[in-house]
């Protein structure tokens, strides 16, 4: 009989414990997440002049969905996006000379009206000197309210298409029909989207 | 309730039994993956000091052990820690080239579900995690005794369990668990002089515990502890047994994760701070024969609590 007894208040307590652990071990959390998202404009140079233009067109919303969908993540989860900063760098050079090159990169909508606004600006930035290298710019508060803008818009619903552009002002040396300036380039955004998800955590005590 | 879910459910309490952190990793992976270095090392911190103090405790308890009588226990017991306000946020500093660079308090990862974001040049924005607000951690664990062979008695844990590989990806997010731990204890009373009013002991207990698991098939996060102390107790009527302990604890806990946060993908390799402490334990088991029940306090860097069953001989 005491053996009973005594099992049946160890089934008893482990009862508890399992039901106990069940029921309210895990507990709703609504916790924001980060998630990281670089969006970068390949640029192709080929220039017998030093005031050349480029410009690269960026899917905004299909860049973000893509990003939204590896972490598990819908555009409703968004609480907000903001651009964080931008880099650039030069992605293939084989000059045998160096250049020094001076101008903007410009961003404008496709899809609606707005812009282009300055982004940023470069002076004297070394091209072989930025092979390879994130160069971190010093962005124009116009060039991020209009992206900070369209990811607003991509929030509520839209499909913004950015256009890149760099108007380039100045080449030293010189470039020529003989010595053209060849190089490739790409600006890379770095894009927070902070979102919200539901998950169940262990909060037992 | 659908099949999945059932399953799923199912998956969850044998994770709970023997450690209810699993789930969690997963999603911790998720919000490491904006963190590098240093926010990175923040960020954890309070869950490996808790991981600490979880392991290092419901060790030793009864310093009272056969001499030459065969005993054999099975336990499971439940260890955990409660969180403060000074473990709840860091001292965080701004990435990827954000400009300026700030350092802004942000949430530890059992801190506020809130983000917080910060302003910086040109329109620019940065934004740090939220955490999971936790205001408890505990671990569960399964722990043998056998004894005793000239007062000494040997202590395992050991679980291992893949609850990764389901049809859903929330079943694949619960990763594995491998925890295994082994010590000795010794009772030293027979090396004293006749008449102590209290068995007293010594032991070491030394385990790892690896959970989840990160892109590239390694552990999420490996963590081993280590004790060394003494313990004393006193069998009362009725089966009562106080005891008390003081130890020596050390703990490590290493991270490993995958990340985009710089745009290239890579594993981000985080030692966390080892931590040390002396550990002062009052506890009280009820020890029927065949059977024990337990509670225990325990003081320490992180104060812990921990109770529990046995059933053996």
């Amino acid at each position: 009989m005491k053996v009973i007894t005594k099992n049946a208040a160890l089934i008893l307590l482990t009862a508890i414990l399992i039901a106990g652990a069940s029921s309210c071990i895990m507990e709703d959390r609504l916790v924001e997440f980060v998630v990281t998202e670089e969006t970068c404009a390949p640029f192709d140079i080929d220039s017998p002049l030093a005031n050349f233009e480029e410009a690269a067109v960026v899917f905004l919303a299909d860049d973000l969905n893509e990003v939204l969908g590896d972490n598990d993540a819908a555009r409703e989860d968004i609480v907000t996006a903001r651009i964080v900063s931008l880099s650039y760098s030069v992605t293939q050079f084989s000059h045998t000379h160096d250049w020094d090159i001076t101008g903007a990169v410009t961003v404008e909508r496709q899809d609606v009206t707005d812009g282009p606004d300055t982004l940023l600006n470069y002076t004297d930035q070394s091209v072989e000197g930025a092979l390879g290298v994130k160069v971190q710019a010093s962005l124009n508060e116009d060039g991020v309210d209009l992206i900070n803008r369209a990811l607003d818009d991509f929030i509520a619903g839209g499909n913004p298409v950015l256009i890149f552009k760099v108007a380039n002002g100045g080449v030293n040396p010189a470039p020529s029909v003989s010595d053209h300036i060849v190089f490739q380039w790409e600006p890379c955004l770095v894009t927070h989207i902070v979102v919200k998800k539901d998950i169940e955590v262990p909060d037992p005590f | 309730m659908p099949f999945a879910a059932i399953v799923r459910r199912s998956c969850v309490l044998l994770a709970l039994l023997v450690c209810v952190a699993t789930p969690l990793s997963a999603q911790i992976e998720s919000q490491l993956s904006a963190y590098t270095g240093a926010n990175a090392t923040g960020y954890l911190q309070p869950l490996a000091n808790a991981f600490g103090a979880d392991l290092n405790c419901g060790i030793f308890r009864s310093a009272s052990i056969p001499h030459l009588r065969p005993s054999l226990r099975l336990e499971v017991q439940v260890m955990s820690v409660f969180f403060g306000d000074d473990d709840k946020t860091f001292m965080a500093v701004t990435e990827h080239g954000f400009s300026p660079e700030q350092r802004v308090s942000a949430p530890t990862v059992v801190g506020s579900e809130k983000a917080v974001l910060v302003d910086g040049d040109g329109g620019t924005s940065y934004a740090f995690p939220g955490g999971f607000d936790l205001h408890s951690f505990a671990l569960a664990a399964p722990q043998l005794r056998v004894g005793g062979l000239f007062g000494t008695e040997a202590i395992f844990r050991y679980f291992a369990i893949r609850v990764a590989g389901g049809d859903g990806e929330e079943n694949k997010d619960l990763g594995d668990i491998n925890f295994f731990g082994f010590g000795l204890k010794h009772d030293i009373s027979q090396y004293m002089p006749p008449g102590l009013p209290v068995d007293l002991s010594a032991g070491f207990f030394w385990q790892r515990l690896s959970i989840g698991e990160n892109e590239r098939g390694g552990h999420l996060m490996e963590s081993n502890a280590f004790s060394i102390g003494v313990q004393a107790s006193k069998k009362l009527a009725y089966f009562f047994v106080p005891y008390t302990g003081l130890s020596y604890d050390t703990h490590s806990m290493s991270v490993s994760y995958d990340t985009e946060s710089d745009g290239t993908k890579k594993t981000e390799n985080i030692d966390l701070d080892k931590t040390s402490t002396l550990h002062f334990t009052l506890g009280l088991m009820l020890n029927t024969p065949g059977m024990n029940i337990f509670g225990e306090y325990n003081i320490a860097s992180l104060s812990s609590f921990s109770f529990g069953v046995g059933l053996g001989f």
